[in-house]
């Protein structure tokens, strides 16, 4: 493994006083494709969000390209190429697709490239071209995933993080989103992936997390984790190792606040 | 070219804001002068509401011009012109406070905390006497007064400087991010854009605008007091003319200001024998606009405009 372009050292984060992510470590090498699995609540979206910097952290480090980058602001970390394409899209739906794309290159590193972005992204989805100025929310499900994808990469990504990118599609646009996430991979940006669908996730990723109530606990090669029983156990929701602890704790806070409650 | 025709249109405009005052009416000066201060507050309100920022505090921005250019005005004998740097100065501040103060809060919280700091601004005001003149009011020295004409002249000038100012931020780049922002602060973020550094640009650019028609008020009238200087009233029809004109358009705030104040008139001259009456007529006039064009002026026009164009298409092809 060459030297890692991102790594999380005993990251925690949450919302709140409730911790989402509990002491996670992860590496993720310049030009791999990672990926986080987990079933809901597993912390993954949480993950990203630490990386990308749109929660502040609770504990750890956030390290990009060697330098800790933990208290840096989201909008500076877009700037050095970390880029986001959020669970759920989050596209802008009255904007034009075209004014969509050019928020994405909105930093100084990435306007000057703005021209080869939008051409990279047309050739990867030729789709957006032909609807450059319909109102982004007026397009299929599919095609707004696609614009969100565009989107993060007219900021000129290093480190590409896309947030269940087949989220509510259809299984053919399933495969043709994940289609253009290898494209991508092969234009040698860097790409963490966070997916329910693990099947899909596995054929694209070399390596991969699972993640189960906050913690990481299980990685290896994609080949690995499509055979593991663990990575079942986590989407099934069999009681992952090391759980137990967090669930007395808490089920003594729920009992607290009851009581708390009955007192009011 | 699209940008020098631009200037054409505002050096016209400019030319037109010279030359006419003198030959105004008393009555039409007047209507004039309260166009332009009505025209800075609903650009300046649309502008903020364009990023999503709904204030209620505009007449703190209002007042805060008022009382800051009468006071350096008395204390330092400037020409009129002068005190409208030191207004809109403290009003763009005031503004990057609001934004600092507020940080991320939006919607109905965001509008709270403006109104609140509106009426706190008229409640010290008042606690000021030393200073304000308190309940009794301040006079803005005589000598120092412009005459009407003039001051006719600069507050036209100043607001077709405003409408060009809204019209070249809504054809620059930062157009997209405000915009944007209005939709979702934190996916903007995640783009790269600093939703702090621009709320805070927004809202010193929206203050300095709505002090500047602070401004002009406390030169026309030559008297402040923190009633008339904070009064509620502005705070709301800085936001009806947007939505009478066209919320979030260039030109919504001109033709919604140019439309109530009309309006206003009319209803004052018509029921001039009894002035509830007028203002009663006034009100209904405008819900049934708000009602009627959901979309306010500019909307109306756009869709009589697609209808016209359809209806020539027809035309054309049955020929």
């Amino acid at each position: 493994m060459t030297a890692p372009i991102l790594e999380l050292r005993d990251v925690s984060a949450g919302y709140e006083d409730s911790i989402a992510v509990d002491r996670d470590s992860l590496k993720v090498a310049e030009g791999e494709v990672v990926c986080l699995l987990g079933a809901n609540g597993a912390g993954k979206t949480t993950t990203m969000r630490a990386v990308t910097g749109l929660i502040p952290l609770a504990g750890g480090k956030v390290l990009y390209r060697g330098q800790d980058i933990s208290a840096k602001p989201a909008h500076e970390r877009v700037a050095d190429g970390i880029c986001l394409s959020p669970e759920g899209r989050q596209i802008f739906p009255e904007l034009t697709v075209m004014e969509n794309l050019l928020l994405g290159s909105f930093n100084a590193r990435a306007r000057a490239l703005r021209q080869r972005g939008l051409e990279q992204v047309f050739t990867l989805f030729p789709r957006l071209k032909e609807r450059l100025g319909q109102a982004a929310g007026s397009m299929s499900g599919g095609e707004q995933q696609m614009l969100a994808i565009g989107r993060a990469l007219m900021g000129q990504p290093r480190l590409l993080a896309l947030d269940e990118p087949s989220l509510g599609l259809a299984p053919k646009m399933v495969m043709t989103v994940f289609e253009s996430v290898l494209a991508i991979a092969k234009t040698g940006i860097t790409i963490l992936l966070v997916e329910q669908n693990a099947r899909a996730a596995l054929t694209v990723a070399q390596r991969g997390y699972v993640l189960s109530t906050g913690r990481v606990v299980h990685e290896g090669t994609a080949a690995d984790l499509a055979q593991s029983e663990l990575v079942q156990q986590a989407f099934v929701g069999a009681k992952p190792l090391g759980a137990g602890e967090r669930e007395r704790r808490r089920e003594r806070r729920l009992r607290q606040a009851g009581q708390g409650a009955s007192h009011a | 070219m699209m940008s020098s025709r631009i200037w054409l249109v505002v050096a016209a405009a400019l030319a037109l804001a010279l030359f006419l005052p003198p030959f105004l009416t008393p009555g039409l000066d007047d209507w004039c002068t309260r166009l332009s201060t009505l025209l800075l507050v609903a650009i300046s309100w649309n502008m903020m509401a364009n990023a999503g920022l709904i204030s209620l505090g505009h007449a703190g921005f209002w007042g805060l011009g008022a009382y800051t250019a009468a006071l350096f005005a008395n204390a330092t004998h400037m020409p009129f012109w002068l005190s409208f740097a030191p207004g809109m100065l403290i009003g763009a501040l005031f503004g990057v406070a609001l934004a600092y103060l507020t940080g991320r809060l939006r919607g109905l919280f965001f509008a709270i905390s403006t109104l609140a700091m509106s009426e706190a601004l008229r409640v010290i005001a008042l606690m000021v006497p030393k200073l304000t003149g308190g309940a009794e009011g301040l006079f803005v020295v005589d000598e120092i007064r412009p005459d009407r004409t003039t001051l006719t002249r600069f507050a036209l000038c100043l607001s077709v400087g405003a409408i060009a100012a809204s019209y070249l931020l809504t054809k620059s780049r930062y157009q997209f991010a405000l915009r944007a922002m209005r939709d979702s602060e934190s996916t903007v973020q995640m783009l790269g854009v600093n939703p702090r550094l621009y709320r805070a640009g927004v809202t010193a650019l929206s203050g300095a605008l709505a002090s500047c028609a602070g401004v002009i008020s406390a030169w026309y009238t030559g008297y402040l007091d923190p009633h008339a200087a904070f009064d509620l009233k502005i705070t709301i029809t800085s936001q009806i003319a947007p939505l009478f004109g066209g919320l979030y358009t260039v030109a919504g705030p001109v033709l919604g200001s140019i439309a109530i104040l009309t309006i206003s008139e009319l209803t004052r001259l018509h029921f001039g024998y009894s002035a509830g009456v007028g203002l009663l007529a006034y009100g209904i006039i405008l819900v049934f606009g708000v009602l009627v064009m959901p979309s306010g002026i500019v909307g109306l026009a756009k869709r009589w405009r697609m209808k016209m164009g359809r209806l020539g298409a027809a035309a054309t092809s049955r020929a």
